[in-house]
Formats: C-alpha cells, structure tokens, sequence
C-alpha cells in the first residue's frame, strides 16, 4: 500500500533544526565580531581582548593577544570558538540530513573542513577565513531555496534571530538593529503555535522598546539575554 | 574515461563536501572516516550481468523460501536436506519468529550479496547478507557526482544508468506498507557505522528517519510523535538496528535503541518490518553451504551461481580434508563478520595451525573452510600509477512485487597489495560498478 507522505518532525529534530539555526549563526556573527575585535587590536592595547571576554561571559583563559586569537578560533575546548561552533552545527546538521537535504547540508560540511585546514595550518590571518562567512551566507540561501516545509524553515530561522539579538544584545548594539531582528523572529512564530513561552514573551516586549533598551545596564542586559534564551519551548 | 579517471581528487572532494563517511570504533573511540573512492569503474558486460542477474534472483527467491520454511513447517529439515543442528545452533534462528509471517511473506527485502570474480571470468558468492546489509548509499552518490564531474565519459559509454536505487526501495516499502501509514527508516543513531546510509537513503525516498524514542507502540500500532505530539501511524519501517535490540520487551532487554512491544504488532502485521526478523539463520556462514542445494529443493532448478568451494567440518570428509589441507585454504568463523575472523591457513606459523586445528576440532560447528580463489585484481589509483588490488562486488537485490537487481553495485577493494580483505572497516576503498548496455 503505498505510504502516506510524512512530514512530521519530532520534538528532538525540531530542537536540533532550533540549535542548527542558533550555531550556524553564531559562528557567522563571530567571524564578524572577532574580524572587528582583530581590527580594533591593531591600534589598540593588548589587553583590548579582555573586552571580548567579558561580553561572553567567558573567563580569560588565554595569556596573551595571540593565543587569543588562536583560541577563539580554533580552540575546540572554548565554546565560543569558531571551530566548537561549527562542530556543533555540523552535529545538529549531519543528523538533519532528510530534513534540510544534501545540498544544504553541504555548506555546513565545507565550513568545517575550512575550519579544520586553516586551524591545521595554523593561521591567524581571519581573512583567510572569508570563505566561511560565504558558505554560510550559501548555507541560509539553500534553506530558503531548498527547504519547502515551513515549519523546518522557521525553526531553524527562530534558532538563527535568537542567536542573532543574544550576541548583538551583548555587544551593545542599537535598538533599530534588536528591534528589526525581534520582530522577524515573531513572525516566524505565527504560524508555530506554543513555540514561545508566553509569559517570558511579555516580559522581552516590556524590555524591547525603544525607551526601555539600555544595554550599558548590567541588570537590565543580563536580564534580557535570560530572557531571549529561554523564551523558545523546545 | 580518462578525464573521469583523473577527476578522482575532485570527486573525493565533492564526497567530503556531501559529508560522505563512515563510522569506526578502535580502541573505543568513535572516529568519522571518509570512504576512499577509486574513479576507475569496474566494468561489468551486458550478457555477464544477464547471467549475474538471472543467478542472483534465482538465489535470493530460494534463500526466501527457506526462511519462511524454516519458520513454519520446516521441510527442509524433515527431508534431510539441511541438518536441523545447523538451523537451532545457529545465532541468525529466532524461535520468537516461529509462525510469524511478514506482509507479502518476504523475508529479506534487501538482500547483499558479496561475490568475487575468479581470474577465468567465472563469479563466486563470498556470502549472502540477509539482515541489514548497507552499502548502496556509496556508489548511488558517486555515481551522481561523477555524471557531474565528467559528463562526457557517460555520453561516450553505454552504462546504464544507476540512479535508481532510491525508488527501488521506496516501490518495495511501498508493496509491504500494511496500512498506507508512513514509510519510516529506523536509525540506531549518528554514532551507527553506516549513519551516512541511513540518512542518505531517507532523503532519497522521502521516508522519515526515526531516532531511538521517536516510534512507540499504541493500540497495537507503530505511531511516530511529532513536536506537537500528534501521532503519525506508521506502515513499515526499514530497521536498520540488528534483531536483538529492535524491542526490549522481546529480546534484549537493556536496549535503547528499539521500540518497546514492537513484536506484538508485528506478530499481527500490523506493521512491516524491512527486512524481516530471524534472517540471520540464512545467511549464516554454515548455512551458506546448503544454498545450491536450497536452489534445488524450493526451485527445482540447477544454481546458476556457484559457491566458492567450501567445506564443513561437520561432515567427516570435509573435516579430514580441512586438517589435512589446513595451510592451503581461509578458515572462517561463522559467527564473525565485517572481514573478521577470517584467516588464511598460508599466513599462519606451525604453532598457530595447530592452534586452529585445535579449534576446529573442539568446535567443528563454528568454523567453515574455503579454497582461496585467485581473485581477478582491478586496477585502482595509487597515487598517479595504475595498480592492481582484490576487489569484490556486493550486488543489492530488492525483493517487492517481483524480484529485481540494482544494475550496480559496491565494489569494494583491498588498498593493501598483499591484502584479500576488502572491507570498508579495514581500510578498503570503492568503485563505481559500471553494468554496460550493450
């Protein structure tokens, strides 16, 4: 008897295209965050990385400007690496094969192996890493070219906005920035019914407004980012 | 052919880039290894592959009826064909499975069936994988690579084209499907060797693909839960989790991996299981023997295929001729697989022959023997040079509505020189399996 078409998702694979979204994005922002902290060094002290630190709540663990930069991008034991990033996508996607198909799959596999060279041959240069931000940028456009069911489509983009206004927030970027990416990531919720926790919902829309947003507020900032990340139920 | 053959770097790459490995545990890590592509093909003729097809079809509708006999009235056994102590003492027989029988009474829906081809052109069957045999995803995503990679080598052969594995397999989930509920491939998970398989083969035919804890069993059917916990019924599953840990309610009972009760609702088909429980009893190595003779027996026809001669110490001649000839022929365990527990009695000092004579003659059900066929070697890349390895076929045969051969295959090759192990988990490499049209 032929079989009924299936395109359920299970809880466990939508908490994996969730966290696909979330890691893919997060190496994506790093590589811009970490390519304007390189920049910034040039001109600026040696300990201008403690900054970056800080703003991860990630405790210093490397002694010195180099081993800095070494770490946070191939350091596989620091979370916030480039390379942990990427492994940890790469472990969401591999098991997401049939969900988002080969092709896309395929930018998460090139972005690795990328990685993987360049920490190899142990480079610092991070513009040799541009080809990353480009599959990357190619990962987003097979989903959208590729991927059919919404649902997939929205929970990997939730993954990414979450990810996107956690480390913008962190980094103390503008309120016009957070509140375009917010709104985005409620969109995609509308058709996803009990995807929020409604209540931590209401608090993140009486923190996001244009009068309440103040990112130099330690309280309020913290209070936010526990907030964002926990307000997908997944 | 040549700008195929010299796009084999490209071609790795573009395997590499579709994430295209597989799984090995040494020493107890679990490590992601790629699967070394040869782009040189083998090479089969159109009226070879006639014979090869024909012989294939004829043994694997001969190893079906034989597993339904042996699980309901065993007359193959009553008539002396077969020994009985060689069905019960067998770890693939199932007494769970006793009476039981699978949608359209097919037992082995993918049946990999590994043969080598002797120097004279003759083929030989290695063995018969009746229970989770993998390997198909390989050269199904090679040979879509290299299409891409090199177009004009298939526009100047006549190789048919392979393409079509996919939907071989879907039309057979689709023949045993019990209810029209879902087609589902069941994944022990990432850390499985053939994890790559699983979920190639998923994408390819639309089915879903089930992790441990996504089926359970309600009302004696198999649902799959969705995020919204909605239950989605479920008409056939192709397990790819071995017999003992497919329900712990049945048979090991610290398995994760299965699906509790799931022998309830099979027992009352209410759903299809690909391939069906208990083949292990078929593609035993000592089992292997009697196949000519199975061929005999349900077909009433002479085996087109032969079995590399092989002797079974259980029987008094065998047994003094594998003493007697010991150093000249590959013993090997019945109960090991994946290239191991295979040795050859040529590489063996005094000391261990008369150990393994020792074995044999303590445990003469366990092993079987062989003479070492003089494999005909293909050409693969060393480098830039051309050299010449062992090499063997496996040929998936998907048994559905009617009975039919993948015009392909997973050649698979030893990189060792002095090697005749092939497989994968040893270091062995793949080719294209080329079946011409003409």
């Amino acid at each position: 008897m032929t079989a009924t078409i299936c395109n359920a998702i299970s809880a466990t694979k939508a908490n994996r295209l969730y966290w696909l979204g979330r890691y893919a994005e997060r190496v994506y922002l790093s590589l811009h965050l970490l390519r304007k902290s390189y920049d910034n060094m040039i001109d600026g002290g040696d300990l201008q990385y403690l900054d970056y630190y800080k703003r991860l709540d990630a405790s210093s663990v490397y002694p010195d400007k180099m081993s800095f930069m070494q770490g946070f991008m191939y350091d596989e034991k620091n979370p916030n690496s480039l390379l942990a990033g990427m492994e940890r996508a790469n472990d969401n996607a591999i098991v997401l094969r049939e969900e988002i198909m080969s092709e896309t799959l395929s930018y998460i596999q090139l972005s690795l192996v990328r990685l993987k060279e360049a920490a190899a041959a142990g480079t610092t240069n991070i513009t040799d890493l541009q080809c990353v931000t480009d599959y990357l940028l190619a990962f987003w456009g097979s989903v959208d070219e590729r991927i059919f069911d919404d649902d997939i489509r929205h929970l990997m983009r939730i993954g990414r906005l979450v990810e996107n206004i956690d480390l913008h927030v962190r980094f103390d970027y503008p309120f016009f920035r957070i509140e375009e990416t917010y709104a985005g990531l409620k969109r995609c919720a509308e058709d996803m019914d009990g995807i929020f926790d409604t209540m931590i919902l209401a608090h993140v829309d009486e923190l996001l407004t244009e009068e309440t947003y103040a990112p130099d507020d330690m309280e309020y900032k913290c209070m936010l980012l526990k907030y964002i990340n926990h307000l997908v139920l997944l | 052919m040549d700008k195929l053959i010299e796009s084999r770097d490209t071609v790795n790459r573009w395997l590499e880039r579709f994430g295209v490995r597989f799984g090995i545990y040494k020493n107890g890590t679990f490590k992601e290894q790629l699967f070394p592509f040869d782009s040189i093909p083998r090479i089969i003729p159109a009226q070879d592959w006639a014979v090869l097809e024909k012989g294939l079809i004829q043994r694997v509708n001969a190893l079906n009826k034989f597993l339904f006999d042996i699980y309901h009235d065993k007359n193959i056994i009553r008539d002396g064909i077969v020994p009985a102590e060689f069905v019960y003492s067998s770890k693939g027989y199932m007494p769970e499975c006793e009476g039981i029988t699978p949608p359209q009474q097919i037992y082995s829906h993918i049946s990999g069936i590994d043969l080598v081809q002797a120097k004279d052109g003759s083929w030989y069957i290695l063995e018969d994988n009746l229970r989770i045999p993998s390997g198909a995803s390989y050269p199904m995503i090679a040979r879509t690579i290299t299409r891409k990679v090199s177009p004009e080598t298939f526009r100047e052969n006549d190789v048919v084209d392979s393409r079509n594995y996919s939907e071989l397999l879907k039309a057979m989930m689709d023949h045993v499907n019990v209810n029209g509920g879902a087609n589902v491939i069941l994944t022990p998970g990432r850390y499985n060797s053939a994890f790559f398989e699983h979920s190639y083969l998923a994408e390819k035919t639309g089915a879903l693909l089930a992790f441990p804890g996504d089926l359970t069993v309600e009302n004696d059917q198999v649902v799959y839960r969705d995020m919204y916990n909605e239950r989605h019924l479920v008409g056939c599953i192709y397990r790819r989790v071995s017999d003992e840990y497919l329900d712990p309610m049945t048979f090991e009972p610290s398995s994760l991996l299965g699906v509790p009760n799931l022998m309830q609702v099979y027992r009352k088909g209410n759903v299809a299981l690909v391939n069906a429980l208990g083949n292990g009893v078929a593609d035993d190595k000592g089992i292997y023997y009697f196949v000519p003779k199975m061929i005999e027996y349900y077909l009433g026809e002479q085996p087109i295929l032969h079995n590399a001669p092989t002797y079974l110490p259980y029987y008094a001649e065998d047994y003094r001729y594998i003493l007697d000839h010991l150093e000249k022929l590959v013993i090997k365990d019945v109960s090991e697989a994946g290239g191991y527990g295979v040795v050859f009695g040529r590489d063996l000092t005094p000391e261990k022959l008369a150990e393994l004579k020792q074995l044999i003659v303590d445990e003469p059900r366990r092993w079987i023997a062989q003479e070492v066929i003089d494999f005909k070697d293909l050409e693969i890349l060393e480098g830039s040079e051309r050299v010449e390895r062992k090499a063997d076929l496996r040929a998936f045969v998907i048994s559905g509505a009617t009975t039919e051969v993948w015009r392909s295959g997973l050649t698979r090759f030893s990189r060792n020189p002095d090697s005749f192990v092939v497989n994968s988990s040893q270091g062995g490499g793949f080719k294209d399996t080329w079946v011409l049209k003409n």
